[in-house]
């Protein structure tokens, strides 16, 4: 996390009170943001939360309805794109399919009028970054997808720019190579060291590359925060369901134990001392969120007992899924490693049980952001 | 994936290829048919094409022509580059309303259009002539022109154009780096097509020539409906081949500039290596 | 490879414009097109329908502008009503037969691949640039009695005695079929082409193949191209003006011969206007019920 020297320098992104209308339709509701120098933070959410729309909006690409954006504690809301010290790697790469590679990555440095010998270095070395050297002559449509991705990536690195915006860069790759490629870009992150931000619908994929997430819902963010706390503490249902599957079961607030937790009367499964989201009261309705991988049926684990018939097995290798009908407090899902000696079969009625400590309660309304419904 | 088509298809579209060129290889014959009036083979003679060369009036009314073409040409390719690239950010209503005035004019029949001009330019007390010929052809070809450009334009993404101005490009350089290189094939097909439009327009030509200004297409009309005229086969394979000529350096150049693709679809398998 | 997000309206309407959005110099750019077609286009036509109200003196030449339906009510008399529907006839003839013959050959051209194909687009457009008038005039020596045509049909045992087509409607019909064919064939072929061809596939799939695959896919998929095909040709074939002047032997026998007399030969420029305001209306009409079909069409394609 950040140290006091690095908070004393001004964030590379600041967003305030950001929101893009289009008539009647809001793009963005609101958007409070500081993104550090150095930062590999990921902007997540459903298609039209407005991710891509905030992206665009900082890289100058669309104009904000109000609110300011800021790099480096510069207000650039009303400079347009070309004079932002900032960079964008498109969906589908944009490659100036009448420019070779060389050409491509070196199109910036010819608009700000780099000597020829200059760049050629600094193409040079950008491409031996990304792992194409070889290749300067080749046109955009003889590259693989993969090899498009890294030129495009060239292309705005070569600039150096306080900060590198990344629209959803692979999401035309299939799933190997996207894990492949999101290797690749943590690496050069890390090397570079400039700030990036990263706008994807794939939860996975932000978690396994960002320092820091944030969760955007019908134009507003619901939550910000590191992988692991949000993925833990999700502050809302939506970001609970958005960021992993989830169990959920009814809770009524008993009685509130400090130190972050709470005592909740679960129906069938008794009265838990579960840990939550600040600022529930006694009596509120909640949402107890139970992960499926924290549901066992080892005998005697844990304080918290369905009973249940399977419904379903799936069996995906790494680990094995089960649906698990249990009665009156619905359908729920384990995870568990696929031992052979855990495998159950589809009908089997078994109990299963989680520790009351690996639930999470959450508001029962949906989140504060879908006051306007 | 070709599916095979029924010979029968395939057979008839070659009879309709020897169709469209049987008048064409007709003209070809008879511009070197020594037979004064066409009505058989008369041997073999070059004496057409020496009296076409040598009329002074069908080199004058080439070079009109030529002028008319080349003007009506370049301004109207000029208009339809303008007019596409402000529709790309019009309103929808903006862009109905040029998208309305394109279709008339290509679709309205040139006879309507020629006389509407000609009383314009008459009751303006503007003279007839190549200015007013040039201007008649202009509103038809810049329809033309318009439709051509539009649709490549279509094809080529706005990410282009926003990753150029975002890597410090400003609009007029992302216009001259970006968007008018690839533009530009579009902008070549719209020229040749205007062009021999222009070259070949009779109705506008004959309305808004008046008596200053003759186009070659009106003369070789007028010298058919009198008589039988064999030069005007002579005159129709002399600017035929300029033409081809013309069309196929334009071909050569557009294709060793190299195939452009605009999609990026990649062609190597998508295999890291 | 998913398609590149060109720029299409999208839900929220069309976001992705150029990033530099509609500042009053972008406006400028519309001036040239809007300027030309409202000085050059719209201004003329609207004096021309002014024109139809008038009168002229035809000793004097002198126009009078009245406002006279007398233009119009001359109009009616047989002769013109005569010249109208013939032009109309000839016109929606030449039409069904563009695509009649045209149909068969854009489809063989949706068919081919590459190189080829392109050879034979440039193959379907080279009559274009070849001289309209002479290959026009061309047909008067096919058409022309003891011409090739004649000899050919005698041959084959398809006719005997003269043709006696030469000068008469039928010769321009062919007239205009012939010069017309590539306007019909390109709109058709577009629109051939960008039916996927995974859609014959899936019908052959589900046990229609062929024929049947042909009139349940293909053909109601290319209805955009004919309706397209249809009014490039079938507006301006009725307004036409050098092909019945050379093949129908200098009789007025179109509406585009009729006008151009009017104004060259009789000098009666109200008169003139009236009939072309009248084509115009016709055409328009013309127009109108092509498009709504066309736009019905496309809602269901």
């Amino acid at each position: 996390m950040s140290t006091t020297a690095e908070q004393s320098r001004p964030p590379a992104i600041a967003l305030e009170q950001l929101e893009r209308h289009y008539g009647d339709l809001t793009a963005v509701a609101g958007i409070d943001l500081a993104i550090a120098d150095g930062e590999f933070f990921s902007l997540i959410g459903p298609s039209g939360c407005g991710k891509t729309t905030t992206l665009r909006i900082v890289a100058g690409l669309e104009t904000p309805s109000s609110g300011r954006v800021s790099v480096r504690g510069q207000d650039v809301t009303d400079v347009p794109a070309f004079k932002r010290t900032v960079n964008t790697v498109f969906q589908h790469y944009a490659l100036f399919p009448h420019l070779n590679v060389f050409e491509n990555v070196a199109f910036g440095l010819k608009e700000r009028k780099v000597s020829r010998s200059d760049t050629r270095r600094r193409v040079t070395e950008m491409l031996e970054l990304v792992g194409l050297t070889g290749r300067e002559k080749a046109r955009p449509k003889q590259l693989s997808g993969g090899q498009q991705q890294r030129v495009a990536l060239a292309r705005s690195l070569v600039l150096e720019p306080a900060v590198l915006l990344l629209d959803e860069p692979l999401g035309a790759l299939d799933l190997k190579l996207r894990k492949q490629m999101q290797m690749v870009l943590k690496e050069i992150q890390r090397e570079v060291g400039i700030t990036f931000v990263y706008v994807t619908h794939d939860q996975e994929e932000a978690f396994s590359m960002s320092d820091r997430v944030a969760i955007m819902h019908k134009g507003k963010i619901e939550q910000i925060g590191d992988p692991v706390d949000t993925y833990r503490r999700p502050q809302t249902l939506f970001v609970a369901d958005f960021v992993g599957a989830s169990n959920r079961f009814e809770a009524r607030v008993v009685e509130r134990l400090g130190s972050g937790s709470y005592r909740a009367d679960m129906g069938t499964l008794g009265t838990l001392d579960v840990p939550g989201v600040a600022g529930l009261a006694v009596g509120d309705q909640a949402v107890a969120v139970v992960r499926p991988e924290a549901i066992r049926t080892a005998p005697g684990f844990g304080d918290a007992v369905l009973d249940g018939t399977v419904t379903d097995v799936s069996f995906m290798g790494p680990q094995t899924q089960y649906v698990v009908d249990a009665g009156g407090l619905g359908t729920a899902a384990m995870l568990s490693p696929a031992d052979d000696d855990d495998l159950l079969h589809s009908g089997a009625a078994q109990q299963f049980r989680f520790a009351a400590r690996s639930a999470w309660l959450v508001a029962a309304d949906p989140g504060p952001v879908d006051d306007a419904q | 994936m070709v599916r095979r088509l029924p010979s029968m298809v395939s057979a008839f579209t070659v009879l309709v290829f020897v169709f469209l060129y049987l008048p064409i290889v007709v003209v070809v014959i008879n511009s070197v048919n020594a037979d004064k009036f066409l009505v058989s083979w008369g041997g073999f003679t070059t004496k057409w094409y020496a009296k076409a060369l040598n009329d002074e009036r069908i080199r004058t009314d080439f070079i009109t022509s030529a002028k008319v073409a080349v003007a009506s040409s370049l301004i109207s390719v000029a208009i339809a580059v303008a007019a596409s690239l402000w529709a790309r950010n019009a309103r929808v209503w903006s862009r109905r309303a040029l998208d309305a005035t394109t279709y008339m004019r290509i679709v309205l029949p040139e006879v309507v259009l020629a006389t509407a001009l000609f009383i314009f330019i008459r009751r303006l007390h503007f003279q007839l002539g190549v200015t007013a010929i040039v201007i008649g052809h202009v509103v038809f070809n810049s329809a033309y022109a318009t439709v051509v450009i539009q649709a490549r334009l279509a094809t080529l993404p706005i990410s282009l154009e926003e990753a150029a101005t975002d890597l410090g490009a400003s609009p007029r350089r992302v216009f001259q780096r970006v968007t008018f290189p690839l533009l530009a094939p579009a902008i070549l097909v719209a020229v040749l097509l205007t062009l021999s439009f222009s070259f070949d327009d009779v109705v506008s030509s004959l309305f808004l020539g008046g008596t200053n200004a003759e186009t070659l297409p009106v003369l070789l009309l007028g010298l058919i409906r009198i008589s039988v005229t064999p030069e005007v086969n002579a005159i129709a394979v002399g600017v035929m081949l300029i033409t081809l000529i013309t069309f196929a350096c334009a071909a050569v150049v557009a294709t060793v500039r190299g195939s452009i693709g605009v999609r990026s679809t990649p062609q190597a398998p998508d295999v890291e290596e | 490879m998913t398609e590149d997000p060109a720029p299409r309206a999208s839900a929220a309407g069309s976001r992705r414009r150029s990033p530099w959005g509609r500042g009053s110099s972008r406006q400028l750019l519309a001036l040239p097109t809007f300027g030309w077609t409202l000085l050059f286009f719209v201004a003329p036509l609207s004096i021309l329908l002014l024109y139809s109200f008038g009168q002229m003196n035809l000793i004097t030449f002198d126009v009078h502008f009245g406002w006279t339906l007398d233009n119009y009510r001359q109009l009616n008399q047989s002769l013109y009503v005569h010249t109208v529907v013939r032009s109309v006839l000839l016109s929606l003839g030449a039409t069904l037969g563009c695509l009649v013959i045209g149909y068969p050959v854009a489809y063989t051209l949706s068919k081919q691949q590459g190189r080829i194909q392109t050879l034979l687009l440039i193959g379907v457009m080279i009559p274009f640039w070849t001289s309209f008038v002479v290959r026009t005039y061309a047909w008067v020596n096919l058409l022309q009695n003891g011409g090739p045509v004649e000899n050919v049909l005698h041959a084959f045992h398809l006719s005997h005695g003269s043709l006696n087509v030469l000068y008469s409607p039928t010769a321009v019909w062919i007239g205009i079929l012939y010069s017309y064919l590539p306007l019909m064939i390109l709109p058709l072929f577009v629109s051939l082409e960008r039916i996927d061809p995974g859609l014959t596939h899936a019908a052959s799939d589900l046990g229609a193949s062929g024929l049947r695959a042909f009139r349940r896919v293909t053909l109601p998929l290319s209805m955009p191209g004919v309706i397209a095909g249809c009014i490039l040709v079938g507006v301006p074939a009725t307004g036409e003006y050098v092909i019945p002047s050379i093949l129908g032997g200098g009789k007025t026998l179109m509406y585009g011969n009729v006008i151009a007399d009017q104004f060259f030969q009789v000098g009666d420029y109200p008169f003139g206007a009236a009939l072309a305001m009248t084509m115009m209306a016709v055409v328009t009409l013309f127009l109108v019920v092509a498009r709504s079909g066309l736009s019905r069409v496309e809602d269901v394609t």
